[in-house]
Formats: structure tokens, C-alpha cells, sequence
């Protein structure tokens, strides 16, 4: 018994010094952060919703494709309308391309007309790492359970060239149709495309 | 020719000018998508381009970076994207790449790419349709994007051009 207890904590702890990130079908790890505006946002405040975690940078060109193509902000509109809660995350360090302070994104989310829930920012890189987030953009979805559903890619078109948004197919899009109409996601893992996140 | 002549000096002109205004600028924060200039791309292709019907030649495009920035391997590892090349020849035309060389391995905190410092050298093998007619002049486009990166990531294009003479067998 004891062994298996000093077995089960090595285990533990050398999960925890991995870094490991949650896996698909796992517990979403709950996290803490400051909003744009100073409120306290807890991944747990959304229990019972689905809920979307977009990594974020503005001077990434493949952030910039999603951006300046209006491709973000229709897919933040379409599914914070239908009830999800959309959190923009970015875990660039400051000093490092795409940290902004709260006036700054402040005015980018107004420039973009951005539709999301909230804008969190991680400078430095907390849930970015609690996440494995790698890149700009990285996709997860959390079911009503709390349950990782997704992650990976927003799509399949893995290039900075905003003439791609057309025709791709959007994995989220998929994923939050299938959670909405209360099916299973088809493909919950894809490899995410971008930037490397700037922690 | 000489047209061909003045356009490939013209080529010469702008990369060498873009490469040369890149130096030592303070690179913003926001770089807008269109401002490809911390590499330049290049077509080396035998001078003067001819191919019999049915023949083949083998041509690099040349991806030439700054020093420090890097470009991407197929795939790129955790982040990065890979050079899209894309030709536009004519039907029954074939244009094949090469495989990528062997890439360098990066490692930073977000993960580990693999990719290109300084230089990356795409072959690829241009073959003319076989009942191509002697005489005619075929022009190649190859279309190509990548992205440079270093702290920062950067988009880059290019259009590159070369027209192909077709001749007879001998």
C-alpha cells in the first residue's frame, strides 16, 4: 500500500514537473486572471456553459489573418449569441510581441470590433503553460462538464494568407456545432498552426 | 532578350534594394503583412530556358533570411509554417519539388520547430507537356510564401517568373 501510494506520488509529481497539459476528455485545470477591465474572471465562474480559449497575440500574421478577415470576430459573435463564453487569452511576456497593456487592448478589441466574453491577459504565462498553449492562434473548448473537448487549430488552411479564411474548414465551428446540438466532438485533437506564444 | 535581360536586372535591383533598406531597421511591434523585407526570394534556373517536349530541367528557389531570423521545415515542429510554393504552368506542364534538406532544431519555451538559418534551397524538376509545340514560349510563375521568424514572426511573398523555350528534340 505504501509503495503504491510513494508509486502514485511520483507519478504526480513528475506530471506536474512535465508541465503536462490537459489531455482530451480530462478536467479542465480552473485558473484565475484579471480581465482588460479589472475584474476577476475564474475558468469555474462558467460552470455549466461551453466555453472557448483562443490564444491571442495582434502582431502574429496568422492572428492578423483571422483578425483582419473578420473570421474571429463572426465565429465570437455566432456562439457568444448562442450562450458560449469566448475568453481571448494572451500569454506574451512584457516586453515581448503582443503584450499590450489594458488601454491598448482596450482599443484593439474596439479597432477589431471583437466579440468576445472577455480579453485575459497571462504575462506571465501561467495558464498559457497550465494549457500547453504553443502557438497564436491554439483552440480549446471546455463542455458544460468542465470537460477539455478540443483543442488544437482553428482550422485546417495552416497559413498566414487571409485569402485561406474562405473555404476552410473551421474545427471550432464543427466542434461548437456538435456540443450545441449535444453530439459528441468528431475531431477533438488537431495540431494548432501560428506564431510560437511569445512567454 | 534583351526585355528578358532588363527584367532580370530589374529583379536584381529591387531585392538588392528591399535587402539593403532592411539593415539595421527597428523592426515595430505591428508589421503589416505586406512588408516583406528581412528575406528575399530567388529563382536560379539555367540562363536562357529551353526544353524539348517531354524534357526536364531542375531549377532552386532560393530562400535567402538576415542573420538571426529563420524559416520553416515540413512540418515546422510546434509553430511555424512551411514554405507554399505554388507553380502556374500550363496544362500538362509538371512541376515537382524536392524533399526540404535536413532542417535545424530550435527550441524555445512554447516548443521545439525545426527549420532554416541564413539560407534554404528548394530543388525542383520543371517538365514540359510531351506534345508541347517547338517554338513556343512558356512563361512559369511560381508563387511563394513563407515565414521568417526570430523574437518575431513575419510574412513573406513573392511572384517569381522565368519563361521556358520550347525546342526541338535533338
Amino acid at each position: 500500500m505504501t509503495r503504491m501510494l510513494i508509486l502514485l506520488g511520483v507519478l504526480v509529481l513528475t506530471q506536474v514537473a512535465m508541465g503536462q497539459s490537459p489531455k482530451i476528455g480530462e478536467k479542465s485545470p480552473d485558473f484565475t486572471l484579471e480581465d482588460i477591465s479589472g475584474n476577476e474572471i475564474s475558468l469555474s465562474d462558467y460552470q455549466g456553459k461551453l466555453v472557448v480559449l483562443e490564444w491571442s497575440n495582434h502582431g502574429c500574421p496568422f492572428v492578423k489573418k483571422h483578425y483582419q478577415t473578420g473570421n474571429m470576430q463572426k465565429l465570437q459573435e455566432k456562439y457568444t449569441e448562442k450562450g458560449v463564453v469566448w475568453l481571448t487569452i494572451c500569454s506574451s511576456a512584457s516586453g515581448k510581441q503582443g503584450y499590450l497593456t489594458n488601454e491598448e487592448w482596450s482599443a484593439v478589441v474596439e479597432e477589431k470590433k471583437a466579440k468576445h466574453t472577455a480579453v485575459l491577459p497571462d504575462p506571465d504565462g501561467k495558464v498559457g503553460r497550465m494549457y500547453g498553449a504553443k502557438t497564436t492562434p491554439h483552440m480549446f473548448i471546455i463542455d458544460t462538464t468542465g470537460k477539455l473537448v478540443y483543442q488544437g487549430a482553428i482550422d485546417d488552411e495552416r497559413s498566414w494568407d487571409p485569402k485561406t479564411v474562405e473555404g476552410a474548414r473551421n474545427y471550432v465551428a464543427e466542434a461548437l456545432e456538435a456540443l450545441l446540438a449535444g453530439k459528441e466532438v468528431e475531431l477533438a485533437e488537431t495540431k494548432s498552426y501560428g506564431c510560437s506564444v511569445k512567454y | 532578350m534583351m526585355k528578358q535581360c532588363l527584367q532580370a536586372i530589374a529583379f536584381v535591383a529591387v531585392v538588392i534594394s528591399l535587402w539593403g533598406c532592411d539593415r539595421g531597421r527597428e523592426i515595430p511591434d505591428e508589421v503589416p503583412a505586406e512588408n516583406g523585407q528581412l528575406s528575399s526570394a530567388e529563382l536560379i534556373i539555367e540562363r536562357n530556358p529551353a526544353l524539348a517536349p517531354g524534357g526536364e530541367l531542375r531549377g532552386e528557389i532560393v530562400l535567402t533570411m538576415a542573420p538571426g531570423w529563420h524559416t520553416y521545415s515540413d512540418p515546422p515542429g510546434d509553430s511555424g509554417m512551411p514554405p507554399i510554393i505554388n507553380f502556374a504552368i500550363p496544362p500538362d506542364w509538371e512541376a515537382v519539388l524536392e524533399p526540404l534538406p535536413p532542417a535545424e532544431r530550435f527550441e524555445d519555451e512554447s516548443g521545439v520547430t525545426f527549420g532554416y538559418e541564413n539560407e534554404l534551397r528548394i530543388g525542383f524538376h520543371l517538365r514540359a507537356a510531351r506534345d508541347a509545340t517547338p517554338g513556343a514560349e512558356v512563361e512559369m510563375t511560381i508563387d511563394v510564401q513563407w515565414l521568417i521568424c526570430k523574437d518575431i514572426c513575419l510574412p513573406e511573398s513573392t511572384v517569381l517568373k522565368e519563361i521556358v523555350t520550347v525546342v526541338q528534340e535533338t
